[in-house]
């Protein structure tokens, strides 16, 4: 029964990474009065345990979370490399880690691509972390603090979210592709990061995503000690996204 | 957390329901009958609870990624998870010594769940916030790509076929067809009726057939 197929695949969905776990949980000991709150912390914000009256939670929600720039204490390279999985995937899990140790500063602010956008397009997170790497800016109502969450807004009708057009989905398609190429390389996985790689370029040979999947293809084969070939696509690299706001890292990834 | 008590009335529990039919009359004077016998019977403990006071921290460990996986159920968008999850335990923290240790747990925490989604979704912007960025899936080994990504999507349509269902119809339709929670357990969770559960859980499972059968054929039932 697919109906069945399907709750059981949901049922079985994965949970927080140890890291985000530590990080909940710093954040629960916090408001709990456990731990003295971070210097950070926005005053107005983190008194909810002890005040709180009712069963609903208080206005520390996430509207009131704010936009703040890229940590540059982790290095320019490092922060570039935030930004930009902060960009094409989910919330990145050290940008989630930075977020709730000191509650209610965002480290990352997530904007979604545009639809139509490649990287050299869409808006990026407000980047302290680039002088030298030409990220686009961030469009003002992102950079501010606090600022609307600048994810591409879809009006849906009410109650239902069917409406989604096919090419939505083959998007979330290639994202969920390259969200596990990007994994993979995380956690060392050279092969299997060439393997989702392999799968998009063969699924979606004209994607907008193109830029970053060669980026990610050659950091794999690098880390699949495959020097040759890493050299090879980032010729072409160079010769096929000559401004790419990405050649310095694909430059440093062949070094 | 005591539960009010279930209606006396299956006629009229059942009409407050939207879409009460005559079967649904009927169908709740069977449910009135239920209702005795299921109040006769012991319900199972959990056997985490038998043990005496409860540390937050244990509870949290055991019960953390799930907590995350119900508020995404119930429309939770993915970037506030996590202080929601924060929000959760906190709530569970200061109401822990009104928690019936000789009642299952999970459901109790489901409630605190349910009660804080609702409270976002009040808050939080009408509009769907919707960038199509699935979370970011685990990969067990290179050789399972594919199917891992179909499990992936699988997750996907199910998130998006819950959307369709009203939040308090969903809560039921989740505790029940996703967590496995007895019915009885679910409307003392919740704080409803027994009949009002049934009758939730009927139009949910309705309504997600639905969304997705649609969902299912417009991406070809890949």
């Amino acid at each position: 029964m697919k109906i069945e197929d399907l709750l059981a695949s949901e049922r079985s969905r994965a949970g927080f990474s140890s890291a985000d776990r530590d990080a909940i949980w710093n954040g629960v000991e916090r408001s709990i009065g456990a731990l003295p709150p971070s210097p950070n912390a926005d005053p107005a914000a983190n008194h909810d345990a002890p005040s709180e009256a009712g069963p609903s939670p208080t206005g520390s929600a996430a509207p009131s979370t704010a936009a703040k720039s890229v940590p540059t204490a982790l290095g320019t390279k490092t922060g570039v490399l935030m930004a930009l999985a902060a960009l094409v995937g989910g919330v990145a899990g050290a940008g989630l880690h930075a977020r709730l140790s000191t509650p209610r500063v965002v480290v990352i602010e997530h904007a979604a691509p545009a639809p139509t956008g490649s990287l050299a397009t869409s808006p990026a997170p407000s980047s302290a972390a680039s002088p030298e790497t030409p990220l686009p800016k961030a469009p003002p109502s992102a950079s501010a603090a606090p600022a609307p969450r600048a994810f591409s807004k879809v009006a849906a009708p009410p109650s239902t979210s069917s409406t989604a057009p096919p090419k939505d989905l083959a998007l979330a398609r290639e994202r969920t592709l390259l969200d596990m190429a990007r994994t993979a390389l995380a956690r060392g996985d050279a092969t299997a990061a060439l393997t989702a790689v392999d799968t998009h370029a063969r699924e979606f040979p004209k994607s907008q995503l193109a830029e970053e999947r060669e980026v990610l293809a050659i950091q794999a084969l690098v880390g699949a000690n495959r020097q040759p070939e890493a050299r090879r696509r980032a010729a072409m690299f160079r010769t096929n996204f000559p401004n790419s706001p990405l050649l310095s890292i694909v430059e440093e990834t062949v070094q | 957390m005591r539960a009010p008590l279930p209606h006396r009335n299956p006629a009229a529990a059942a009409k407050r329901e939207p879409s009460a039919t005559p079967e649904d009359v009927a169908s709740a004077r069977e449910l009135e009958l239920d209702l005795a016998r299921e109040e006769s019977r012991e319900l199972p403990n959990d056997a985490a609870t038998s043990s005496p006071p409860l540390d937050l921290r244990s509870v949290f460990e055991e019960h953390v990624d799930h907590v995350g996986n119900s508020l995404r159920r119930l429309g939770v968008r993915e970037a506030d998870i996590p202080d929601l999850v924060q929000e959760v335990f906190v709530v569970m923290h200061r109401i822990l010594p009104d928690y019936d240790a000789s009642r299952p747990l999970w459901p109790w925490i489901f409630g605190v769940v349910y009660r804080t989604a609702a409270a976002y979704r009040r808050k939080a912007a009408r509009e769907v916030l919707d960038d199509g960025t699935l979370s970011a899936a685990r990969v067990d080994s290179s050789a399972n790509i594919e199917e891992a990504v179909r499990k992936d999507e699988d997750r996907q349509l199910v998130l998006q076929a819950l959307e369709s269902i009203e939040l308090h119809r969903r809560a039921v339709f989740v505790m029940a067809d996703i967590d496995e929670v007895p019915v009885p357990e679910i409307a003392r969770a919740l704080g409803i009726g027994l009949n009002t559960a049934y009758s939730r859980l009927r139009l949910a499972r309705d309504e997600f057939r639905a969304a997705a059968a649609r969902l299912l054929k417009r991406r070809g039932d890949r």
